[in-house]
């Protein structure tokens, strides 16, 4: 009885973590498109803070959410509290959610009011 | 009033002063999974003793001990727990996964009240066999604060 219990716990744990390391995925950018996108919208949500700064914006496309970089690069980038106000005009380049009912736009760079936010210098493509 | 009331606390001192520290919400995350951790681990014991899977008798003896512990860190969970959930109640209170991990922790929390009165635990501890009824609700205990922790996990991504 032990032994089994032993065993089972182990699978348990292993099947666990398996499968939380493939949803922690999430964070990083293997589930976005590989490729990058730019739109624009009418900011409806400011929110600057952990765990996660994000824009919700309203296009021509419906409403998406704009994941910025975390809140130390959210802020190198210069988009600190009152940087923008809600229905400003944001132009968003960055990588959407790969699934295509998800409405989430992970940001690289934002401009707002001709002022440029880059999340992710390192990552911007122009040439597409 | 719900409205209201998490507006109240997202605008209080507290929860704007976690939202602008850097270190804040990393500490109260982990003093989060430190409570968990502490909770989960004495659960386990005492619910796995109940259930008789595991058979040892020193398990018997700090019954008492491993709910107390337990209860210590569900106190520390619950305390990091709302701090987190200061700094975006709106955000959060939209979140289906958040609403099922505070549904889960009101059946959990239920479930312990029960035990806690219970005549059949305060029998077991004094060396008692484990009623049916008990085993039951170790059982719950058990299931439930797992789907709680995976559902805790979930609200990052749902």
């Amino acid at each position: 009885m032990r032994k089994f219990t032993d065993k089972t716990l182990g699978v348990t744990v292993v099947a666990v973590t398996l499968w939380a390391s493939s949803a922690l995925a999430h964070h990083g950018w293997n589930w976005t498109e590989d490729k990058q996108t730019e739109m624009t919208g009418e900011i409806t949500e400011i929110f600057i803070g952990p765990p996660h700064p994000r824009l919700m914006i309203t296009t021509p496309d419906g409403d998406w959410q704009v994941d910025l970089g975390n809140p130390r690069q959210t802020r190198d980038a210069g988009f600190v509290e009152g940087e923008a106000a809600v229905g400003d005009t944001v132009l968003i380049r960055g990588h959407r959610s790969a699934k295509s009912d998800e409405r989430i736009i992970k940001a690289v760079r934002a401009t707002i009011n001709g002022k440029v936010y880059t999340f992710y210098p390192q990552l911007v493509r122009e040439d597409e | 009033m719900l409205q209201s009331l998490s507006s109240t606390l997202a605008e209080s001192a507290l929860a704007s002063a976690i939202r602008h520290s850097e270190l804040a919400y990393p500490l109260l995350s982990s003093l989060h999974i430190v409570g968990i951790g502490i909770l989960l681990g004495n659960i386990l014991l005492l619910d796995l003793r109940l259930l008789g899977v595991l058979s040892q008798n020193a398990l018997a003896e700090v019954l008492s001990l491993l709910s107390r512990i337990a209860g210590l860190g569900l106190g520390l969970a619950i305390a990091s727990g709302l701090l987190l959930f200061s700094v975006q109640p709106q955000h959060y209170l939209h979140n289906p996964a958040f609403l099922l991990k505070l549904a889960l922790l009101s059946l959990a929390l239920l479930n312990l009240l029960l035990v806690q009165y219970s005549q059949s635990w305060q029998q077991a501890q004094s060396g008692a066999q484990v009623s049916s009824g008990l085993k039951l609700a170790a059982a719950c205990s058990l299931l439930l604060w797992l789907a709680i922790i995976i559902a805790g996990r979930w609200i990052a991504f749902a």
